[in-house]
């Protein structure tokens, strides 16, 4: 079978057949969604679980709404993570980059999530340990007790939401791809009807959020990944067969990328696509890699996944099956070259998969794929917008507004919070242009790395100075949003890339980690001259291991059920408390 | 291999702790224990070195022969260590939970000493547990700790130093609580 060209115009007829499976497919994930509440519930079905303290308060604490009542077991959590980390805008954008050009754009998320397992095991047991022992919900929080800053836990904060606001915007425009292909309000010149999906599916998003809280992208993420497995597993078996196997897709995308590079040099520009990095283009290629796995974990949603696990070592155990979801995004990636072998031809890279599945898949097939790509839009968004939401209850308004709000008032807050994180995303994709969302989540990698040495190092002693980090943060800040906003592109003036000359090495690299690097000597630099001029640093309230007060009244804190029932495994250590209805530790600071 | 495990037991102020843990096959009966924890942190942290530098090292495999089933070798060789580090991982987990820092705590201690200003008292033994009531109970004092402590209690003849693997430790039930009495299954 020969490739097909595109129409001209993507959306230019509605497709009723894919959009009939899809409706009815968003419509059962709709209903699932809403059973979330009742699933899993404090007290309830959860196995093990008593209707003890822990239970009685429902989704009213926020260890219940924003992180599951944390009692996810591997099963779960792999799903939650999974769903959490590769999200739409991934398998949209990724397999995108490698359609237009090739491996340093695109083919770089591989690696990145190959090598972000490694820094996963390292990193994530420690966060859970100090998390479940203080009762930290978000980053922001351990920020607090470790460095008893609060402007440095604000900073985090602010990190935090607003790189992570930019990431709820874009699930919103893998999704528009998605409906988009299917021709969703063609013909119809006025605006609001082609959004109306977006806006339906957003609505229910967030009042299954509102209701179920972290449950809700949990059990979706079930869904999600059956749907993406299986259309994955299909589109991998099938479409290279049907293009002459890989290495005529890699011929025809080596052929595409050299007349793109002919054309790029023949216009005075500089050639971009390439199926095998050159040696230029090598240090742009690991440190987007490093930058990007680095980074990745310090999301706040990320960290949400994990702390709504159980235990320690369901963690570890995770990170031993999660790399299946990088093979997954390494098929997903090599999607892209397919579209090129099949013939797609597009301007906007990131319809080329949802083209390439419209035009080889009989329409009811690809309606599973839409609505999986779509599914797997709401389920990151809403664990981005819990987490979101969590950051700026504990962290602005506990810490300056509420200082003694309790914890149903938090979860309210926070309830709240995550609707209005939801709304502002939507009014901004579809109030704005597509190119400020992309933007600004380039930019919101660049910000979330910088608070790496306050979050990260934050989690081992000896610790480094709170003036210092802050200096290093903003430094970091500054340095990389200058640089990304002289990086121009074909379709952006500014914040056209994430590479920009590395001082002192001449070649490109990526922003963030050469915004990191100066964070990093100025915190290490700025703590050993602190020190020296004997400046205090802030009261460390974290509770480490060994080192707990002893004058923890435990008789006032309620163990959950699930703990006092199960046993603790002795050697997840001893467990903390939990905060139930009790401030934190650092909570008067 | 020298025993930072047994250095620590020799300074610890509680001559009462000792048989405890050496019951647990960590304290000073086994001096090869903490040095065989440390050498197992040296070869998880390689291995999860291993495979970022691997990655990080792109003129290594920036080419395209061998070709695998069509496929440049710059793009198999990168997924070729998605399940070399899978197993890697995997070998990680067994190692730490095979040779515990210590028991409660499966990471070496890299703190400095707790300073008095900070956090005012500190438990003086690693091992013990504060309880619903106040009291501090050490590892395996508590009346529903654990099975391998009550099984000891029963068996005076056990080897003294012979190390026995905890199982599970029992948190205390809250007031008002129906006792759970034995184990998870009721």
């Amino acid at each position: 079978m020969t490739g097909v060209a595109a129409d001209a115009e993507p959306g230019a007829t509605f497709h009723g057949e894919q959009f009939t499976v899809f409706a009815v497919l968003f419509v059962a994930v709709a209903v699932v969604g809403f059973w979330a509440s009742r699933w899993r519930r404090g007290g309830g079905g959860g196995p093990g679980a008593t209707g003890g303290a822990g239970g009685k308060g429902g989704l009213n604490s926020l260890d219940e709404w924003g992180l599951g009542g944390r009692r996810f077991g591997g099963f779960v959590a792999w799903f939650l993570i999974g769903g959490d980390v590769f999200t739409a805008y991934t398998f949209v954008a990724v397999p995108g980059a490698m359609y237009a050009s090739g491996a340093v754009s695109g083919w770089y998320a591989v690696a990145y999530t190959t090598m972000m397992w490694p820094i996963f095991f390292v990193i994530m047991p420690r966060m859970w340990d100090v998390a479940r022992r203080n009762g930290f919900v978000t980053p922001a929080d351990l920020v607090r007790g470790r460095y008893g800053s609060q402007t440095l836990a604000l900073a985090v904060a602010v990190t935090g939401v607003v790189a992570t606001m930019p990431y709820i915007a874009l699930q919103l425009v893998g999704m528009q791809a998605v409906l988009e292909v299917m021709g969703v309000g063609a013909g119809s010149g006025n605006g609001f009807v082609r959004d109306l999906p977006v806006i339906v599916a957003f609505g229910v998003l967030a009042v299954c959020t509102y209701t179920a809280g972290l449950r809700a992208p949990a059990l979706l993420a079930f869904v999600k990944d059956f749907l993406i497995y299986l259309v994955v597993a299909v589109a991998v078996v099938v479409l290279p067969h049907r293009f002459g196997g890989f290495g005529h897709i890699f011929d025809a995308a080596g052929a595409k990328f050299d007349a793109s590079n002919a054309a790029a040099v023949a216009a005075g520009r500089r050639p971009s696509a390439t199926l095998v990095p050159g040696s230029k283009d090598m240090l742009a290629y690991a440190t987007l890699a490093l930058g990007s796995a680095m980074a990745l974990f310090l999301y706040p949603h990320s960290i949400t996944g994990v702390l709504s696990t159980r235990s320690r070592d369901v963690i570890r155990r995770n990170a031993v099956v999660l790399p299946l979801y990088t093979v997954l995004l390494a098929f997903i990636a090599l999607l892209g070259y397919v579209a090129i072998a099949a013939g797609v031809h597009t301007t906007n890279p990131r319809l080329a998969i949802p083209l390439l599945f419209d035009h080889e898949f009989p329409a009811w097939f690809a309606g599973v794929a839409f609505t999986a790509i779509a599914v797997g839009a709401l389920v990151p968004a809403a664990i981005m917008s819990i987490a979101a939401a969590n950051l700026f209850t504990r962290t602005i308004y506990v810490g300056y507004l509420r200082r003694d709000a309790s914890a149903a008032e938090q979860t309210r807050v926070s309830k709240i919070a995550s609707l209005l994180v939801k709304v502002g995303a939507l009014v901004f994709v579809l109030g704005f242009d597509t190119q400020n969302s992309i933007n600004l989540q380039l930019l919101g990698g660049v910000w979330i790395l910088q608070t790496f040495p306050a979050v990260v190092l934050g989690l081992w002693r000896p610790r480094l100075h709170r003036w210092a980090l802050l200096a290093g943060w903003a430094v970091g800040m500054a340095y990389g949003t200058t640089q990304a906003y002289h990086q121009h592109s074909l379709v952006a003036k500014h914040f056209g890339g994430a590479l920009a000359t590395v001082p002192g090495v001449g070649r490109a690299g990526y922003i963030a980690l050469t915004a990191f690097a100066l964070n990093l000597v100025i915190a290490v630099a700025g703590t050993l001259v602190l020190r020296a001029v004997r400046i205090p640093n802030g009261p460390d309230t974290t509770w480490d291991d060994e080192l707990r007060p002893a004058t923890v009244a435990e008789a006032e804190v309620p163990v959950p059920a699930q703990l006092r029932k199960a046993g603790v495994a002795l050697l997840d250590g001893p467990v903390a408390p939990p905060p139930g209805d009790q401030p934190p530790p650092h909570a008067d600071l | 291999m020298t025993s930072e495990r047994g250095a620590t037991a020799a300074q610890r102020p509680d001559p009462d702790a000792e048989p405890r843990i050496t019951r647990l096959g960590v304290g000073g009966t086994a001096p090869g224990m903490a040095g065989a924890a440390l050498a197992a942190r040296i070869v998880v942290a390689a291995a999860l070195g291993a495979q970022i530098v691997a990655m990080l090292l792109v003129g290594t495999y920036a080419r395209r022969g061998p070709q695998l089933w069509g496929l440049p070798f710059f793009y198999w060789y990168t997924l070729l260590w998605l399940p070399v580090g899978a197993v890697a991982m995997a070998g990680c987990v067994w190692l730490l939970g095979r040779f515990p820092a210590r028991p409660g705590q499966a990471r070496p201690s890299r703190q400095d000493p707790p300073s008095k200003q900070d956090r005012g008292s500190v438990l003086s033994d690693r091992t013990s547990q504060p309880s619903r009531s106040g009291r501090v109970y050490r590892l395996g004092e508590h009346p529903r700790h654990d099975r391998a402590m009550l099984a000891e209690q029963r068996d005076p003849d056990a080897e003294p130093g012979q190390p026995v693997r905890p199982t599970r430790i029992e948190r205390p039930a809250a007031p008002g609580e129906p006792s759970s009495g034995e184990g998870p299954g009721t």
